[in-house]
């Protein structure tokens, strides 16, 4: 039978570095894919894929399961990820507001155009980092990441109303550059 | 329920309403609204357009990378416990083989080298003076001894010591007498 990741978990604590690789082999892409997609830079998704591991690593002493495994672990990620974006703006020194939804460049396109879906890729990956961070993050997490309401609340600190608010906000935005493209979506 | 109560839940409807009411309520309205169905059909479309940004490799070198990394942790984090617990046996050896070398070890514990001889002249000078005590007691049996006393008595120079018995002759015999019994 497979381990569990917190049976995995408790195997790393006792030094079994099998239990590590294994949990690492289970997660890997999905963490990957978490930063790279709020981030939108394969390098720093990297650079934030290794650093949440060596994390997951260290704290494997002190773990203690009180939500789902990957509870946990997104949280490390969305913390790791809002952190780069803070040292980016402050690096920039722009102000940014974080609920206001910028304009996207597909906006001036016409929206009868037949696109390819590698066109509608690109756009789809434009409209979704256009999208502010808390708005950004809710969608990637129960979008791409199948995560419920509840979890989503659980990993940004906030309740399943606000979550479901910000969502619709998202989807809101999303239907006004998405729903009108003509061609292969699926 | 009118357009805006519909819009306002079509995100939670388009996820699945686990309130089946509140769902059958929104359907209903949909039925019968060209423009909230228009409305619910764009944001649909748009929400599943998402599913075309599929999940990306990420590079064979990461996972290498990684566990790299463990590795090093790991050896550090020993390296952490070692060095201190190898640097303590050491101190606690040397100590020990610097003791036990120099011989400085007695019943009482250790003691300097700087305080030995003064200890052992102490010891010394105890076991002689009570050798010497007894083995000079029959002077007091020897007549010499006392006539010596009374050359040292009639010293002038040596004011401290007085004549201060007038039988002098008779309280030495009696004295040698006593000793003898």
């Amino acid at each position: 039978m497979e381990d569990t990741d917190i049976a995995l978990m408790s195997r790393i604590k006792k030094g079994d570095t099998k239990a590590f690789e294994m949990l690492l082999f289970r997660h890997q892409r999905s963490v990957y894919n978490l930063a790279f997609r709020f981030l939108n830079d394969e390098g720093e998704a990297e650079d934030i894929t290794q650093e949440v591991f060596i994390r997951v690593y260290r704290a494997a002493k002190t773990y203690t399961p009180q939500a789902k495994f990957t509870t946990w672990l997104y949280t490390i990620v969305k913390n790791l990820c809002f952190n780069a974006i803070r040292n980016k703006k402050s690096a920039e020194i722009v102000p940014i507001d974080d609920e206001a939804i910028p304009e996207i460049a597909s906006k001036g396109d016409d929206p009868s155009e037949i696109l390819s879906k590698g066109q509608i890729k690109e756009r789809v990956i434009k409209a979704v980092n256009a999208l502010p961070e808390n708005l950004r993050i809710a969608v990637i997490l129960m979008k791409f990441q199948g995560l419920s309401c509840e979890e989503v609340g659980n990993i940004l600190g906030c309740s399943v109303n606000a979550v479901k608010l910000r969502v619709h906000r998202a989807k809101e935005y999303l239907s006004r550059e998405l729903g009108d493209l003509k061609g292969e979506t699926k | 329920m009118d357009c805006q109560d519909v819009k306002n839940k079509l995100s939670v409807y388009i996820d699945g309403d686990p309130d089946k009411e509140q769902a059958s309520l929104v359907e209903d309205h949909l039925r019968g609204c060209q423009i909230c169905s228009y409305e619910y059909r764009r944001m649909l479309k748009a929400w599943e357009t998402l599913d075309l940004w599929e999940d990306a490799e990420p590079p064979a070198y990461l996972r290498k990378s990684i566990l790299y990394r463990i590795k090093k942790e790991k050896t550090v984090k020993s390296l952490k416990v070692l060095i201190p617990a190898a640097a303590v046996l050491i101190i606690t050896a040397g100590i020990f083989l610097f003791y036990e070398g120099s011989g400085l070890k007695d019943e009482k514990g250790l003691i300097t080298k700087t305080q030995e001889p003064l200890f052992q002249a102490k010891k010394d000078a105890e076991e002689v003076n009570e050798e010497e005590i007894i083995s000079n007691l029959h002077i007091l049996q020897e007549k010499d001894f006392y006539d010596s006393l009374d050359i040292l008595k009639k010293i002038d120079y040596l004011p401290l010591v007085e004549e201060p018995y007038e039988n002098k002759d008779n309280e030495k015999s009696s004295f040698l007498e006593s000793l003898s019994v």
